[in-house]
């Protein structure tokens, strides 16, 4: 490596220095529309066979230095079609390109670029036009049903994050989340402390671009972290032209809750008490005599304002973007609030003739957060409707409190909702930015090779802190000093080197792109925390850190411009690991046909292209725990301590290591076929899969005795995903100054694990997973062997004649005369069996109309509201305080909480409508020259959900419901405006 | 300037490339935070041998490094559940007639229903527990090797270290011990073998027991002498406390009884200096720490310091709910979780049990009444009437005068009567009243020779039985009311009699045992220590008496207002009889220092069990002494105002219910049931014992729990216990 390293940079000194040496011919001309003859302004312009190129300046016109060998030139547009003219004698072409389908687009691949057509991977670009729209924090959000084979799960906070899946979970205790790569920069998955969302650093007003690849000889590239799928995120740029263009877009929402769980209101919980218990009872004299509905009072119309500024243009051949963001959210959550301010600035200059071309990025937010508790959530359902939310008698606050007699608070009751909301002070202030260097050199001297070199600095510090008066009833401390303050920081960076070479050449039809690079990059983590209790002040703070370094290469052969083979490896090697397994080789190959490529208008048939994948892709994250691997010892806090004699010692633990963690690996079999019909008015792909992963990083029980902790991560167990995909594009309709465009994607995945332990014990049930609310410790769900991941795992539940459920009766399905726990069966799981996600986007001149949805089929939920609450016996504690209870409980007529009954266990499937949304453009308002526009519009964010799911939301990641954060139905209105 | 720019660049690059070079190397990373160091570091700290051997002891107590939670030792269950004490809590007492939970947590009834599995969480919790916590044990041993410490340069810690070997070698017996007692057949690894991936043989019971045996053997001179030791450490008495636990129960274990060794321990630890603590009670306040005579190995919590969710938080927690008041105990709140059984509390006697009942139907005599100023003058009354046992005009009676008083005697009217005139001692027909200062009086007459006679008195009691024993008497008061003369006070088992005017003149015992006095009569028969109400009844014609024994077994702490004692629903925290025992005040009643976690220790030792397993063992055939024995229990008795016991009642059945009478919520319970054959498949019925209501026997595989599933999912060569599969 070092030798290679060196050799490079000696290249670099030798060629960089003399490029100003060769000497070409020139080629100069003008490019127009045309239809209108008006010239067009960064038109790109390339060498044939080379990534040698340049772009149209203001008056639409370009110089280009032909290098020798020079056959054609290729002349692009955005919305045109392209055109190829071969170089004759003529040192000036001009020419007129006609506007078109844009389907030459350019596909960000890691390291590198490719067109569409030339794609042998699983890749799928999301631009701008097709984002999903509302009041969307997260850039997450946009993405949402665009991808066939992607799912997204946003949590409903604001500005929170989403859980992404592409083609189900690969891992089970290792990550499952799709590595970002951000202009270039991979960024971490984890999330800094105060942080709602890992993207929280992007305003989805800048993103131009989300690119989802899917299969491993696309993501291979990516090695260790590529297992889950790779979404490359570029931002938008400035283009080249004298103009300054503004924009500027804002818009105010209006959100409220879809939904509320269906309670007994005030007086109904009085009969209901008053029936069930008889006189003389406590529970009857415990009730208050206020009509209190919880839900209304913890919840809010949460408004939100966004506005974002841009100003963009070049000055000479400098483009610059500058952006400016800022968004304030109010949760429909009281007290939940988001509000960040974002920056951009991106500047994109090229020197010598386009040769080197240089990228310089900054992105950076302040992001200031409110937490809500959302224990307030379930806590609004339970609490007794008959009690106040205020007692101007009450120390707590003026909150009404459940008491002990001694008039301190009740420990096991709830807590006052709306108490939770006022008085606990959750802020924090993040602070982020990224900035990225890149610079991509193609050689005089050969300019089938180039250079590129690109550097980032990714840092995010998160500080906040949590606040709880001492009189407020759930941090009572009966010594006087109870109460909460406690503060926190932690700053995460991540520093980024890459180097590649590229060498690019074509002959003829044959063409040949290789590429090789090494990568280092470091990932650093420093956690401060302080906490002020009755213990008196406590400091911790630490700091950890890890190194992923690689080696990569690929190789794109292209045969008679109709067979397209890549090859791609990557060597990693990551500091989590032992010197002996933390090297992991990550091969991939691909082979495409262009089996039908045909352009000519009015052919029925225009493309079809086939394309088979194979590759072998990793994972290594496994969380907070950088150093799995080492025998370490870790003292104690001062609250851990042990007595000997009259002195009390922090002790020491010895820690469980596991020398022999690897990586985790993942081969994946790709079928795809991309379709174009109609004259382009019908396109998209068909794909089948499968993806197995092997030596799962997975958090399981040690042999007893052999390690120091019972449960450690190690590589054991293997898993399967399988899926089919569809995704149509088709333009129904086009008229002079009109088009229907619909999209449609479909999804089906089957999840299997297929081992689990290093030993095939036929008796061994699964690991225990899916922690629920009531009782401590749990679980509904267990991964075993021959059955999807998280599969929820139950008793099956015996109805009577009117299909009301029989308490604690359970069909004994294993016969032997008792139900025990060796009745429990597996049924369904929480990942959908199917998902659609579909499009519609119609103009008429300058009115646009757009909706866009989702569908999940044969996704499985735990009702754990309902499991928890629909039961007699919630209704008085022997301690003395009182709760509410589902209105529903009659269905379920349960004395005491079954929370292993199968009737729990709903069909979640849904159709939703994310949003409605409808514009009109007042073109050129301000000017008479083109390219000025004003657009309002108004969205109607989540109309309706539907569903036979009784719960509040069937969209629940991970398929438990208990105080899932309610999606809100949200009113906008923005304009977008263009100078 | 371009040219420079590149110049620039290529500087950049250049400077770059050595960055990466070196990049390789940056794979081999090593923990930033101080907190955490890597093995062959942290033991350069000559302090870090006894910071890791107090981590091997806070295993038995605390969840994890940050306490009361976080950083937590073992996975896969709520760090709140995951500590040794709270799982060997549940898995000795829930399972067994005397406690039971409400709570919903995942399978926790299995415990109570004994219908468990090898998917049960708290067993996989309980076995996970004792295997971390004789890996951290190996490791120790692994580390604290002399050649390590010579290595070390630390050569003069070796004595010292000794010592603190031989105490984790200890601390792996124990837990190997409870290995051994709760799964039997289990996976064996020490400190030979290393951390990482290999399978550790399943030993079988008898290597496993023969293998804590020679670990006890071997380490019993290597550990400090008894009382020696820092508190909360183990000394040379708390392995042989461990060794009289093991002997006790090997049959159980190895099929082959080994109670003389047990008792020859069980001797060593009773002769070793220790105490009983004077008040039961205060064995499990929250000051037990303090000046603890009877605790031989405590597991160790504060307030403070030691915070916990499980050990004795959990213990006294739970145990707190209904109408209990959470502040007498010392809590900001009850769990309301755990009680008892009916069957527990039917191993106490009944408060204020009748030993000698009064006979109140004694025969008809002729009578003399007594007519006065006290009585109203009524000559018909029989209050206070004189009777003539020998209907021979010979008249004896008591008769108490409240105020000073005139009387004549009369026998049913005023038609017969006598009085004294002129007070010369001779009685006339019709004479002059007669006058009593006030007092009790035994009244005599003969109408034979018209002569009476007033004798004042007053009573007690007196004999072996008593405080004073036969030298001097316990004045008995007299109730005026009742008509008795009365008296409270602790008695041991012995003999008594009543005497008058602290004297032998006037006395009575009981000769018949029939409940009627006779002067000096026979003893009467004390029958056990303990609290007695005695009562003389002597203003009738037979003179009677009652005994009745006040027993109030003070080990008996139940809280019962507001509980029922039959459980319908484990759900209700209302029904079953709640706990007191476990309290976090101290024994002036003040709160311990934090009212959430606990001050009080856990007994995880004390000498009350040494006694019991002596006796036992010498019950089974043992060698030792059987009066010695019997002494040591009635010590317990004694102290608990149980009322001793003779030789004659000290039987193995009896031993069964004194411990648990004795040592109830202290883990002791499912090893002695299952010793005593009484747990699955025994006799012995409680209620919610096999899933029912009223009790069920189940199958006697259950006497020992299941290898875990996730452990024979990790280890192959692993074999489940018998009928599991």
């Amino acid at each position: 490596m070092r030798q290679f390293i060196n050799l490079t940079v000696l290249i670099l000194a030798v060629v960089l220095g003399p490029s100003q040496l060769f000497g070409q011919r020139t080629i100069a001309g003008v490019v127009t529309d045309a239809v209108s003859g008006e010239t067009l302004i960064g038109a790109n312009i390339l060498v044939k066979g080379t990534s040698e190129g340049t772009i149209t300046d203001i008056d639409g016109s370009y110089s280009l230095k032909l290098p020798t060998g020079a056959t054609a030139l290729i002349f692009s547009y955005t919305g045109y079609n392209s055109q190829e003219i071969a170089v004759g004698s003529s040192d000036k072409i001009d020419i007129r390109l006609v506007a078109g389908q844009v389907l030459d687009e350019i596909v960000v691949i890691g390291y590198g670029t490719v067109k569409r057509e030339d794609a042998t991977g699983s890749v799928q670009t999301v631009g701008t036009s097709s984002f999903n729209k509302g009041a969307l924090t997260s850039p997450q959000e946009l993405l949402a049903g665009k991808v066939a084979g992607v799912s997204v799960t946003t949590d409903g906070t604001p500005g929170g994050g989403a859980a992404i899946r592409i083609r189900g979970g690969s891992s089970l205790s290792a990550s499952n989340d799709p590595l970002f790569v951000i202009d270039g920069v991979p960024v971490s998955n984890d999330n800094t402390s105060g942080q709602r969302n890992i993207l929280s650093l992007i305003n989805p007003n800048d993103i131009e671009t989300f690119t989802v690849l899917k299969d491993a000889s696309a993501t291979a590239i990516y090695g260790s972290r590529a297992s889950n799928g790779v979404i490359i995120i570029t931002t938008k740029k400035g283009k080249l032209g004298k103009k300054i263009r503004l924009g500027y877009s804002g818009s105010v929402a209006f959100s409220n809750p879809a939904n509320q769980v269906d309670v007994f209101s005030a007086d109904e919980y009085r009969t209901l008490i008053n029936t069930r218990f008889p006189d003389g009872h406590p529970a009857p004299s415990l009730m208050g005599s206020a009509n209190t509905d919880w839900q209304s009072e913890i919840y809010q119309t949460g408004i939100m304002q966004d506005h974002n500024l841009n100003i963009s243009g070049g000055i000479g051949s400098f483009p610059y973007r500058v952006s400016l963001g800022f968004t304030d959210q109010d949760g429909i959550l009281k007290t939940d609030e988001f509000n960040r301010l974002t920056y951009g600035i991106n500047l994109t200059p090229s020197f010598f003739d386009n040769r080197l071309q240089i990228n310089v990025g900054l992105k950076g937010m302040r992001n200031d957060n409110h937490f809500a508790d959302r224990g307030a959530i379930g806590g609004a359902v339970h609490f007794d409707p008959t009690q106040p939310v205020r007692d101007p008698e009450s120390p707590y606050g003026g909150f009404y409190t459940w008491t002990q007699p001694n008039g301190n608070p009740n420990t096991l009751s709830p807590a006052n909702p709306v108490a939770l909301l006022e008085m606990r002070d959750d802020e924090s202030t993040v602070n982020r930015y990224l900035v990225n260097f890149s610079a991509d050199y193609r050689f005089a001297f050969l300019p089938e090779l180039r250079a590129n070199l690109n550097l980032a600095y990714d840092q995010a510090k998160g500080e906040g802190t949590i606040v709880v008066p001492d009189n407020a009833a759930f941090a009572f401390n009966e010594n006087g000093n109870g109460g909460v303050n406690n503060s926190y920081n932690q700053t995460d960076r991540n520093e980024l080197l890459e180097f590649y070479l590229n060498y690019s050449k074509t002959l003829g039809r044959t063409a040949l792109d290789l590429m090789g690079g090494y990568s280092w990059q470091h990932f650093y983590r420093e956690n401060f925390d302080r906490r002020d209790d009755e213990n008196g002040i406590r400091e911790n703070s630490n700091a950890s850190e890890f190194y992923l370094v690689s080696l990569f290469g690929r190789l794109n052969y292209t045969l008679y411009d109709r067979f397209l083979i890549t090859l791609t490896l990557r060597q990693d090697g990551s500091s989590r690991f032992s010197k002996d397994n933390r090297n992991g080789l990550f091969p991939a190959a691909a082979f495409a046909w262009k089996i039908y490529d045909n352009r000519a208008e009015g052919s029925t048939l225009n493309n079809l292209k086939l394309r088979l994948g194979y590759g072998v892709t990793g994972q290594q994250a496994i969380g907070n725990n950088y150093y799995p691997s080492q025998a370490l010892y870790l003292g104690s806090l001062t609250t851990a301590q042990y007595q000997f004699g009259n002195e009390f010692l922090e002790t020491l633990r010895p820690e469980g290591y596991n020398s022999n963690l690897k990586w985790e690996e993942t081969t994946t079999y790709n079928i795809g076929i991309d379709y174009t019909l109609f004259n382009s008015r019908l396109y998209g792909s068909v794909e089948v899969y499968q993806r197995e992963t092997n030596d799962l990083i997975n958090f399981i029980p040690v042999p007893a005795g052999t390690n120091l902790t019972n449960f450690i991560t190690a590589n054991v167990g293997d898993l399967e995903n399988r899926g089919f995909e569809i995704s149509v594009n088709a333009i129904p309709y086009k008229g002079a100054n009109s088009e229907w465009s619909v999209g449609v994607n479909y999804t089906q995945n089957v999840n299997e694990i297929t081992r689990l332990t290093a030993t095939d014990d036929p008796n061994y049930q699964g690991v225990a997973t899916g922690g629920i609310s009531g009782g401590v410790g749990n679980n509904i769900q267990i991964h075993s062997v021959g059955f999807p991941a998280s599969s929820f795992f139950v008793f099956e539940q015996v109805y009577d004649a009117n299909g009301i459920p029989v308490e604690n009766l359970y069909v004994d399905r294993n016969g032997d005369g008792q139900i025990s726990t060796a009745d429990l069966y597996r049924l369904e799981n929480p990942a959908p069996d199917a998902f659609i996600g579909f499009t519609s986007n119609f103009n008429y001149g300058n009115f646009d109309f757009s909706f866009a949805g989702r569908a999940n089929m044969g996704n499985y939920i735990y009702n754990n509201n309902q499991s928890n609450l629909s039961n007699y016996s919630g209704l008085y504690a022997s301690t003395n305080y009182l709760q509410n209870v589902q209105a529903n409980i009659a269905s379920v007529d349960f004395t005491t909480p079954r929370y292993f009954s199968d009737h729990f266990i709903q069909n979640g499937s849904f159709l939703r409508l994310d949003h409605v949304t409808v514009g009109y453009n007042f073109a050129n308002v301000f000017s008479k020259e083109g390219g000025s526009n004003l657009r309002v519009y108004a969205t109607m964010q989540n109309p309706f959900v539907i569903t036979n799911y009784e719960g509040l939301d069937p969209e629940v990641f991970g398929g438990i419901d208990n105080n899932l954060y309610p999606r809100s139905r949200t009113f906008l209105f923005g304009l977008n405006l263009n100078l | 300037m371009a040219f420079s720019s590149i110049k620039k660049l290529s500087l950049i690059i250049l400077g770059l490339s050595f960055v990466a070079t070196s990049c390789f190397k940056d794979l081999d990373t090593t923990p930033l935070d101080e907190d955490i160091q890597t093995a062959d570091v942290v033991y350069n700290s000559p302090g870090a041998y006894r910071q890791v051997l107090a981590k091997l002891y806070a295993g038995l107590a605390v969840s994890g490094q940050e306490g009361p939670a976080g950083l937590p030792d073992i996975s896969g269950i709520d760090e709140g559940f995951s500590t040794y004490l709270r799982q060997y809590w549940k898995a000795q007492e829930l399972t067994t007639d005397e406690a039971v939970i409400a709570w919903n947590d995942g399978n926790i009834h299995d415990f109570e229903d004994q219908d468990w599995n090898a998917q049960n969480e708290f067993i996989t919790a309980m076995y996970n527990r004792i295997y971390y916590q004789i890996a951290l044990c190996n490791e120790f041993l692994r580390e604290a090797t002399d050649a390590k410490l010579d290595d070390r340069g630390q050569g003069n810690l070796k004595a010292e270290v000794a010592t603190y070997r031989a105490e984790a070698r200890f601390l792996r017996a124990l837990s190997y011990w409870h290995a051994l007692d709760m799964f039997r057949n289990v996976p064996f690894v020490t400190e030979a073998d290393g951390v990482g991936a290999f399978f550790p043989e399943q030993i079988s019971a008898a290597n496993l027991f023969n293998f804590i045996e020679a670990e006890i053997k071997e380490i019993e001179p290597q550990l400090v002498a008894p009382r020696q030791n820092s508190y909360a450490r183990a000394d040379q008495a708390a392995v042989w406390m461990l060794a009289a636990k093991l002997y006790l129960n090997a049959e159980v274990y190895t099929g082959q009884g080994k109670y003389t060794e047990c008792a020859t321990y069980a001797k060593k630890v009773i002769d070793a200096g220790y105490s009983l603590e004077p008040t039961y009670q205060h064995l499990f306040l929250a000051d037990n720490n303090i000046d603890n005579s009877e605790v031989i190995f405590p597991v160790a919590f504060d307030g403070t310091r030691t915070q916990t969710w499980g050990g004795m938080t959990f213990i006294t927690h739970a145990a707190v709910g209904g109408s209990m008041s959470p502040a007498a105990f010392g809590l900001d709140g009850g769990w309301g979780g755990t009680r008892t059984t009916s069957a527990f509390v039917g191993k106490f006697p009944e408060v204020g049990g009748t030993v000698v009942a009064p006979d109140f139907n004694s025969g008809s005599y002729p009578l003399l009444n007594v007519p006065g100023a006290y009585q109203g003058w009524d000559p018909a009354s029989n209050a206070g009437a004189l009777a003539s046992k020998g209907s021979n005009e010979v008249y004896e009676g008591f008769t108490y005068f409240a105020e000073a008083s005139q009387f004549k005697f009369a026998k049913g009217s005023w038609d017969t009567n006598w009085g004294d005139t002129g007070a010369d001692g001779t009685l006339e027909p019709g004479g002059e009243n007669l006058n009593a200062a006030p007092g009790f009086y035994r009244l005599n007459v003969d109408l034979n020779t018209l002569t009476y006679s007033l004798t004042p008195i007053s009573w007690g009691l007196i004999g072996s039985a008593t405080a004073g024993g036969w030298d001097s008497d316990q004045n008995m008061t007299y109730d005026a009311t009742e008509g008795a003369w009365t008296i409270t006070a602790d008695l041991v088992a012995g003999e008594a009699k009543f005497r008058a005017n602290d004297g032998w003149d006037i006395n009575f015992g009981d000769t018949g045992k029939d409940a009627l006095l006779e002067y000096g009569g026979d003893n009467i028969v004390i029958p056990g220590a303990g609290n007695y109400t005695i009562k003389l009844y002597l203003n009738r014609q037979d003179y009677t008496y009652s005994v009745v024994s006040n027993v109030n077994d003070n080990r008996k702490m139940f809280h019962t207002d507001g509980q029922t004692l039959e459980i319908t629903d484990v759900s209700q925290f209302t029904q079953g009889y709640a706990i007191t025992k476990f309290k976090n005040v101290d024994r002036n009643g003040n709160a311990g220092s934090n009212l959430t976690f606990p001050d009080t220790d856990f007994p995880m030792f004390r000498l009350a069990d040494a006694y019991l397993m002596y006796a036992e063992a010498i019950l089974r055939g043992g060698t030792g002494s059987a009066s010695e024995a019997l002494g040591s229990v009635n010590q317990l008795r004694a102290r608990a105002g149980a009322g001793t016991i003779s030789s004659g009642d000290l039987t193995l059945n009896f031993i069964l219910d004194e411990r648990a009478r004795e040592l109830y919520w202290e883990c002791h319970r499912r090893t002695d049931l299952v010793r005593f054959g009484q747990f699955s498949n025994g006799t012995y019925l409680w209620p919610l014992k096999g899933g029912s209501l009223t009790g069920a026997q189940v199958p006697a595989f259950f006497n020992v729990f299941p290898i875990p599933a996730s452990d024979l999912g990790a280890n192959p060569k692993l074999v489940q216990n018998p009928g599991y599969n």
